[in-house]
């Protein structure tokens, strides 16, 4: 764990990748496979963007999360989402409290005033209780009672959701999603690391974890991310990509006039710049390329396409009309 | 890392180049390929200095705007050599950074990165874009292009250049020719003649004999001449006059009087400026006789001559005269009616100045006809003019009377006659006063020798306007030369070119053909007419006047003949027959001379 405090491109461009790869290898000592997501997770947090994992249940999608916060030596929290959840629950609530022989309303902060919160099956809470996140996602900040609390920095939501179960479940509004720097799918791992997994987990001893980047380095390495140029043909590659995500572009692929019935956002394009830098010092560039582009833009696209009736009745899967963009954008 | 840019560039280009020049050497090679062919079709050769210059050009400008569409500048290469050398847009992007002047040290880094990258790499790696295919389709169409020059034109393409090639020549030296006439014709005019016709509009219609290889629009430039020379000849045209004039010519040959015979001849001859000539000796003469007062003197010296009759016949000079000049205008006047009446049977009657002015008034002429001027009469329709009273004459100053549009000759010869009639009665009425001893007044004689003015200006009009006829006959006489001339200017069959006819042809006077010229050569000029003259149809101006329905019998006699002999055999052999009765024999023989008793009559009278 060490702290950056040079100016000079190379050193923080070096402490970035350092870090990075010293975080993901801590966290791939208990986690098996799932490097890209794992890469992408980590991503995020260095952009300071809150992630949405989806995948069936016992993929390990709390397993990464709570793995990342002991990796990160942040401070780390967790709600398990109910539809009985109360907004209060989460960002906190004023109790009466008796001080000095007098009664006085006090601000309980919520479990939110964390670094990492791990919003465990986001999609069982109401939509009150959904939204409840949305300013403190976007601003960092809770509002209560009139009174605005900031959360310290780094703050990170990295929500879980299970795509099958759709009984008791509330699919998260629009805006809320769009709030989520990149939503990733956790797969089935595959047949070597399912033996790691067993082989690994199966024992009386589990692997020990240590933090290896603290709260600090995410930062600097956020602010490392901003100073990596980007060409203008590579910029009008990432604009070409967002903007044809909409059935209104005249270039837009024939998938996305069929199927989507609104496209990405400009707070994805700006997720996408931001990803694709990391990238990019990740790959020890100091310029960020197309295929950079290319990689941030499926997680951070695939959420923010709103498909059509037609789109949703044939189960248009939204990685497949992003894949057309990026084809279509070159 | 710019040079590395550039070489990469000079590639991409090179390989632009070569695909347009391909491209374009396909795609001009078509073309000049359809381009000849048109040409080989219509049985040409291909005009090589025309369409294989063409083709080049097609080619250099093809490829020149297919390089400058696709030609890759130094931004376009950097992306190029990202992709083939997988750089991750490391050239793009340091080449930007350096053309929008970032400045830092991470951009430093960047470049230096990109120039790590670059240097075990060459660029000749690049592979040009020639493709064996699009050469082969290249140069087979090209050679395919090129083949057809070889193409010599057909016989009937040959046949034809030659032609323009002497149509050319020949249309020049007709204009020059007939420039050259022309100037003869028009230097040798009267100026009563250049009063007839306009020299300037005879020298336009030459000009317009242009130069030209196409023997159709030389055909039809002559041709056009010629109408035109037949249009003024037909504004020449007099011939109802002239016919007036020679059948009074005819009429005063039977004349006891020399002088009416002579000027009678000179008519009939339609000798116009001859007879004008000859009309001198009828004037009256009235300058010798002074406008004086009659003195006492001299009334008695009337009265005395008058008592006497020996002195009479001198007295009556005049009226002998004036009795000649009778003669003379009662045969024209005769004339002048009888070609009226045949003309017009219904305008046989002299109109009265009253009827004249109600026919005005039908024709929307809001004037009286004593308020007509010369001019309004050369603009009055002919069926009007035909109706002038020939009093109204006498109207107009008699100066004006020289300026008779030739269309009044009838009325003038009319005019004259029934002013020569009031004279003779107004002097035959004299001379009974005087007879009677009655001397006349001044007023009578000053009104005497008005009338006898009058009289002479009235001849002399005549003779003006014989005059102007003369002009108008040699007039036209000219321009049918000029138009002669110019009709000979066709097509001989022989040699499929113009000809111009310089001069008569044919040998002189005593040297006539003889029959062996067949066997011997022929000693003839050669006018290029001594070939056999075949028309080409629709080739060449229309020599054959179309005969007016009114003029022919109306029966084709040949066809009608051939139905008559028939007929005839159709009755004999009927006639012949045994099985058939007489009184039937005799009908069907009656039937057939029927037939033609009543066809007779009818083809006497069409004739």
């Amino acid at each position: 764990m060490t702290t950056t405090k040079t100016n000079n491109i190379e050193e923080k461009a070096k402490h970035f990748k350092e870090t990075f790869l010293r975080v993901r290898k801590e966290v791939g000592k208990f986690i098996v496979g799932q490097d890209d997501i794992v890469e992408n997770v980590l991503v995020a947090i260095c952009c300071g963007g809150h992630v949405l994992l989806e995948g069936v249940p016992g993929l390990g999608k709390t397993a990464l999360v709570n793995t990342l916060a002991t990796a990160l030596e942040l401070q780390f929290k967790r709600i398990q989402f109910t539809p009985d959840l109360l907004p209060s629950d989460v960002v906190g609530t004023q109790i009466l409290s008796e001080k000095d022989g007098n009664r006085e309303l006090i601000f309980q902060p919520g479990p939110v005033f964390c670094n990492i919160l791990l919003a465990d099956e986001i999609n069982r809470a109401t939509p009150k209780t959904q939204s409840a996140l949305l300013e403190t996602m976007q601003e960092k900040r809770v509002t209560v009672a009139n009174q605005t609390h900031s959360i310290g920095l780094p703050f990170f939501v990295l929500a879980t959701q299970n795509p099958i179960e759709n009984d008791g479940t509330y699919p998260l509004p629009e805006a809320q999603l769009d709030r989520f720097f990149f939503k990733l799918k956790v797969e089935l791992p595959g047949h070597d690391d399912f033996l790691e997994i067993l082989e690994r987990t199966g024992g009386n001893s589990t692997p020990s974890l240590r933090p290896t980047a603290s709260g600090k380095d995410i930062i600097a390495m956020g602010n490392t991310i901003r100073e990596i140029p980007v060409a203008k043909e590579v910029m009008n590659y990432l604009v070409r990509i967002v903007r044809t995500t909409h059935p209104d572009e005249e270039n837009a692929p024939k998938e996305v006039k069929q199927y989507v019935r609104n496209g990405a956002s400009p707070r994805a394009a700006q997720a996408i710049l931001a990803a694709s830098r990391a990238k990019a010092i990740l790959d020890s560039r100091f310029h960020v390329s197309k295929e950079d582009v290319a990689a941030a833009a499926i997680p951070a696209i695939r959420h923010r396409l709103i498909l059509s009736f037609e789109g949703e009745a044939e189960g248009i899967n939204p990685d497949d009309i992003v894949k057309a963009v990026i084809a279509k954008a070159k | 890392m710019k040079e590395f840019i550039n070489e990469i560039k000079l590639r991409l280009n090179k390989g632009i180049a070569i695909r347009a020049l391909l491209l374009s050497t396909i795609i001009a090679s078509c073309i000049t390929l359809i381009w000849g062919l048109t040409y080989i079709i219509r049985g040409h050769a291909v005009e090589s200095s025309i369409v294989y210059p063409a083709g080049l050009l097609i080619i250099a400008i093809l490829a020149l705007a297919i390089w400058k569409v696709r030609k890759k500048s130094e931004l376009q290469s950097a992306i190029f050599a990202d992709n083939f050398y997988h750089l991750k847009d490391s050239l793009a992007s340091a080449l930007e950074f350096q053309q929008t002047n970032k400045e830092g040290h991470i951009y430093e880094l960047q470049k230096q990165q990109a120039i790590n990258k670059i240097k075990e790499i060459s660029p000749q790696a690049i592979p040009l874009p020639f493709s064996r295919k699009l050469s082969i389709v290249a140069g087979i169409s090209a050679i395919a292009a090129g083949s057809l020059s070889l193409a010599t034109p057909s016989d009937e393409v040959l046949k034809a250049i030659k032609e323009r090639e002497i149509t050319s020549a020949r249309t020049e030296e007709i204009q020059k020719t007939v420039e050259k006439e022309v100037e003869n014709l028009i230097n040798s005019l009267s100026d009563e003649e250049k009063e007839a016709i306009d020299p300037d509009a005879i020298r336009q219609w030459v000009k317009e004999l242009k130069k030209t290889d196409d023997k159709r629009e030389a055909l039809r430039n002559i041709a056009r001449v010629e109408q035109k020379i037949q249009k003024s000849i037909d504004k020449l045209q007099n011939r109802k006059n002239e016919e007036t004039l020679k059948a009074a010519g005819i009429k005063m040959l039977q004349a006891k009087n020399q002088a009416t015979k002579d000027i009678g001849k000179s008519l009939k001859n339609k000798n116009f400026k001859k007879a004008a000539a000859k009309l001198e000796k009828f004037k009256l003469n009235q300058n010798n006789i002074k406008k004086t007062k009659l003195d006492k003197k001299k009334m008695a010296q009337l009265k005395a001559d008058a008592k006497d009759p020996n002195k009479k016949k001198a007295l009556n000079k005049k009226q002998k005269q004036l009795a000649k000049l009778r003669e003379l205008t009662k045969r024209l006047s005769q004339a002048a009616q009888q070609n009226r009446n045949q003309s017009n049977p219904s305008s046989s009657e002299t109109m009265s100045m009253e009827q004249f002015a109600e026919l005005l008034e039908e024709a929307d002429i809001n004037k009286l006809p004593e308020e007509l001027n010369l001019e309004d009469l050369k603009e009055l329709p002919q069926d009007l003019l035909d109706q002038l009273p020939p009093e109204l004459l006498n109207k107009f100053p008699r100066e004006l009377l020289n300026q008779l549009p030739p269309e009044l000759l009838e009325k003038l010869l009319e005019m004259l006659e029934n002013n020569a009639q009031d004279l003779q009665e107004n002097m035959d009425e004299m001379e009974l006063d005087m007879m009677e001893g009655d001397p006349m007044s001044q007023e009578e004689w000053e009104e005497l020798l008005e009338q006898l003015e009058n009289m002479d200006m009235d001849i002399e009009a005549l003779q003006k306007m014989l005059e102007r006829m003369e002009a108008m006959k040699n007039m036209r006489e000219k321009l049918q030369g000029l138009q002669k001339m110019l009709g000979q200017s066709q097509i001989s069959p022989s040699e499929k070119e113009l000809f111009l006819r310089k001069s008569k042809g044919g040998k002189k006077p005593g040297f006539g053909s003889d029959s062996s010229r067949r066997k011997n050569k022929d000693k003839l000029k050669n006018n290029k007419q001594h070939t056999k003259i075949k028309g080409k149809k629709g080739i060449g101006p229309v020599k054959s006047s179309v005969e007016s329905a009114d003029s022919g019998s109306g029966v084709s006699r040949r066809k009608g003949t051939a139905k008559k002999r028939s007929h005839e055999k159709q009755m004999s052999s009927f006639i012949d027959r045994e099985d058939v009765s007489e009184e039937m024999k005799q009908a069907v023989k009656q039937y057939f001379q029927d037939i033609h008793s009543i066809q007779k009559p009818s083809n006497q009278k069409s004739n």
